[in-house]
């Protein structure tokens, strides 16, 4: 009964598919840890402004545009990969290859376009293809031969790591050509102010992702499919098809975050992109997401990276050392979840 | 045995939840050896006052008597130690461990070091399932036990446990009728051992089988309690319901020979699961599906709807063979198929009413694979309007919903795509009298709407008092069809059960 009431009390709109109308959804969905732990930032940074205990000294450090593209730069990579996550971990997927992937394709890239000279364009598409297929196999392990996801993508992390190496005989191939460094630390000149080709790849891909989880029965199916999988079957969902498909999307999404580590760096290298898989969960996993499938918005998931890079930078600029930020992260991680409204009901199962 | 003392005594019991008085002074009470039936639809309060007993809730108001001495349970393990065992509908069981490991689970004989003593655990197994009277091997895996046999492995825990007071909740909701016989022996086998039984139950025929007294709650109050041999069973629904209650199967019309045949099944078959079966459904004709658990009922369902492949046999569905079958082409040509357990198969329970109703009706609220939002409203507000759905919003999670109301919301989810052929496995397991007739009467009116009906039940008179034709199903193979005016439990049962009627 007390369900009920908590049910009727909240502010959903009738009728309103869940991930429908995607911002009022979240926000319900989040546990407002998300925004508690926003405030937080913003009120350590302007804490930190007034102050005046940033590194360099000077006033209002944290609170400017500057800083806060900056921020949103700094999520980019880890937001792109984090969407395609979110949709495997609502069908209670895992992917942990995504960091092997990301230095695959960007060696990859860095061949077709030094070695092969690709023009650029041609060269991006390939690779793109190429993380898209590398999602396929993940999928194809998954759905067809019916291994746990986890297990499934422990080997590919393996082998894709391996491959990375493999094409470049484990040595980073540089490019000097400047084209090929726009996506990563290029600026888009808007009419009043420059932004990075990251952030605006990452909301282009926020767009497209929101638009398919809240309107678009493939987002549906997959929320269904991550809810009741035995029920999704009976009512003509193809879940072999379906987590083919999400795979594949998570592979493109790998894809393009292995172009933008490449082009940030200016090189492909074979070494990079460890631990990618584990900050995209918890991306993932902070802004709501939940384990057990079926619930969760890629709302949520931009805000979770962002909240995780709002405390990152804040402690950053405050010269705090990585080793203690490392700590930080971990809590915020185990707090997002203990928090989230699954395990919320600890304890309280007598009234 | 009014004369005895009562073993408990609930009084006065009254227990409130945020916006609703579930139960509002209620006076129990429970005698030496008695079985006593609880009754009342989905929300009375049954389940409230059980948690109570069980230490689950602790009462707002009112006092609970053992032996006529006040006691309170502050938790599940003082109420079983004062020897209150609940079996629930779903077993609480390990799977994978064996019979006597289960017995003693949490409680295991231990010979030193930790080390388990499993030969005098399964000694100790044998002596009890020895004493009920039960044929099961104290060393079986669970997982290859039958229902029922699990259910008495439950009991038999129970009893182990030196239980005085067993509430069984819904027991035989996956027993067949033979299965039930044997259950009715235990519980008499029981009350010769002095153990008094709770049983609650929504197939009331059962309460007249096997239980001496009943008590009705209605609205959180208890409405009447009386001897089963004093009440009948319209009375007890008029009890229930608060008002008097007609016959609760609507009238059958009757499908004329002309009637076109939608579903014609020929000898068909998949390996291991159904053996070849011929059948067929005419239009307006509700066709029902008899037998024990395991005989194949739900599988030949499934096997038609797509679920499982089909490896020798045809189908043809309006004079069309099928070739190619899955769930989705099924679905596309017009099959629904309503699954037995709702919860497992039929709900996303997570989700909201919307997500759970749209599911199988994506094509309809979508244009170019984007979702309509106009559409999406008119099929949810529809279906609930239809259905009478009661629930706050389409946004309310399928799990905050009754058993009806769940069962209404699937109905909503097929019937809003106008299926030439339903098939309805167990569509009244676990649901009030109200919502019963409720779905009878959707039952009828589809059928009058010239839909073909499949209806899979274990439950007879609801085979016969709802079915045009009765198949009957007996290991994993049709093996009769029984005619409206032969349809009878024993004629039924003897078909079922192979021709001897004990089995």
């Amino acid at each position: 009964m007390g369900e009920l009431t908590r049910i009727t009390g909240r502010d959903a709109v009738d009728h309103e598919p869940s991930g429908g109308r995607g911002i009022r959804r979240a926000l319900g969905r989040l546990n407002k840890l998300v925004f508690v732990l926003l405030f937080i930032g913003a009120l350590v940074w302007m804490l930190a402004d007034l102050l005046g205990v940033g590194t360099s000294g000077t006033k209002w450090v944290f609170l400017t545009r500057r800083n806060i593209l900056n921020v949103l730069n700094q999520v980019s990579i880890n937001a792109v990969i984090a969407f395609g996550m979110t949709l495997v971990i609502l069908t209670k997927g895992i992917d942990l290859s995504v960091g092997s992937v990301v230095a695959a394709t960007g060696v990859f890239l860095s061949i077709l376009f030094v070695d092969v000279k690709m023009p650029l364009w041609f060269a991006y598409a390939c690779t793109l293809l190429a993380g898209a297929l590398a999602g396929l196999f993940n999928g194809a392990l998954v759905a067809f031969f019916r291994l746990p996801a986890f297990i499934a993508t422990l080997g590919s992390f393996t082998i894709f790591r391996g491959l990375a190496f493999l094409m470049v005989d484990g040595k980073a191939k540089f490019v000097s050509d400047r084209s090929f460094k726009i996506v990563g630390n290029g600026f888009l000149d808007l009419y009043f102010f420059p932004v990075p080709w990251a952030v605006v790849i990452m909301l282009a891909v926020f767009a497209v992702f929101h638009f398919l989880m809240a309107m678009t029965t493939f987002g549906r199916k997959i929320y269904f499919l991550g809810g009741n999988e035995r029920a999704a079957k009976l009512v003509g969902i193809d879940a072999r098809l379906t987590r083919l498909a999400i795979f594949g999307i998570m592979g493109l999404m790998t894809g393009i975050g292995g172009i933008m580590v490449a082009s940030r760096l200016g090189s492909g290298s074979p070494n990079i992109g460890t631990g990618y898989e584990m900050d995209a969960i918890a991306a993932v996993v902070v802004g709501g997401t939940s384990f057990l499938g079926g619930k969760g918005t890629v709302v949520g998931t931009l805000l979770g990276a962002i909240t995780i890079g709002i405390i990152a930078n804040g402690m950053n600029l405050m010269g705090i050392s990585p080793y203690f930020q490392y700590l930080a992260k971990g809590l915020i991680i185990l707090l997002a979840v203990i928090l989230s409204s699954d395990f919320s009901s600890f304890g309280a199962k007598r009234k | 045995m009014n004369d005895k003392e009562p073993l408990l005594e609930m009084r006065g019991i009254c227990k409130s939840f945020p916006g609703v008085k579930a139960l509002d002074g209620v006076d129990f009470s429970l005698y030496p050896g008695e079985v006593l039936a609880l009754v009342g639809e989905n929300g009375a309060g049954k389940s409230t006052l059980m948690k109570i007993l069980s230490g689950i809730y602790g009462p707002d108001a009112g006092v609970i008597l053992m032996d006529g001495r006040e006691i309170a349970f502050p938790d599940t393990n003082a109420a079983r130690a004062a020897g209150i065992s609940i079996i629930h509908q779903e077993l609480n069981l390990c799977e994978n461990l064996g019979v006597a490991a289960n017995m003693f689970l949490g409680r295991e004989r231990v010979l030193g070091f930790g080390y388990l003593d499993n030969r005098s655990a399964e000694r100790k197994t044998r002596e009890i399932l020895a004493a009920l009277g039960l044929n099961i091997d104290p060393g079986m895996v669970m997982n290859r036990l039958q229902p029922a046999q699990k259910q008495m492995v439950e009991i038999a825990k129970a009893v182990s446990q030196n239980a005085r007071v067993i509430v069984m909740d819904e027991p035989t909701s996956s027993l067949t009728a033979s299965e039930e016989k044997i259950l009715y022996g235990l519980i008499g086998t029981l009350k010769r051992h002095g153990v008094s039984i709770i049983y609650i139950s929504h197939k009331l025929q059962e309460i007249f089988c096997a239980c001496d007294r009943v008590t009705v709650l209605r609205d959180g109050r208890l409405v009447g309690e009386a001897p089963v041999g004093d009440v009948d069973e319209g009375r007890l629904i008029e009890m229930m319901v608060g008002r008097p209650f007609a016959n609760i199967y609507p009238p059958a019309p009757g499908v004329p020979e002309s009637a076109p045949v939608v579903f014609e099944a020929r000898g068909i078959a998949s390996d291991g699961v159904v053996e070849a079966s011929s059948f067929h459904v005419r239009r307006g004709e509700i066709l029902g599906f008899a037998g024990l658990v395991g005989s194949g009922r739900t599988e030949i369902a499934k096997l038609v709807f797509g679920a499982y492949p089909v490896t020798s046999g045809e189908m043809i569905l309006d004079g069309e063979r099928i070739d190619r079958n899955s769930c989705g082409l099924a679905i596309r040509r017009g099959i629904a198929f309503v699954p037995e357990d709702r919860k497992l198969e039929g709900l996303s329970l997570g989700h909201s009413l919307t997500d759970n109703i749209s599911a199988s009706n994506y094509g309809r609220i979508s244009r170019r694979g984007v979702l309509d939002r106009r559409s999406v409203r008119k099929l949810v507000g529809d279906g609930m309007a239809r259905f009478r759905i009661k629930a706050p919003g389409g946004h309310t999670q399928a799990k905050a919903l009754s058993g009806g109301n769940q069962q209404k919301v699937i109905l909503a989810r097929w019937l809003s795509r106008k299926p030439k052929l339903i098939i309805l496995d167990e569509p009244t397991r676990g649901i009030d009298v109200g919502a019963k007739a409720e779905i009878y009467a959707v039952m009828r009116e589809l059928a009058a709407n010239d839909v073909a009906v499949i209806m899979i039940s274990s439950d007879l008179p609801e085979v016969i008092g709802m079915s045009d034709r009765v198949a009957v199903m007996r290991g994993k193979r049709l093996v009769a069809i029984v005619e409206r005016g032969e349809a009878t439990q024993e004629t039924i049962m003897a078909h079922a059960a192979g021709g001897s009627k004990s089995a």
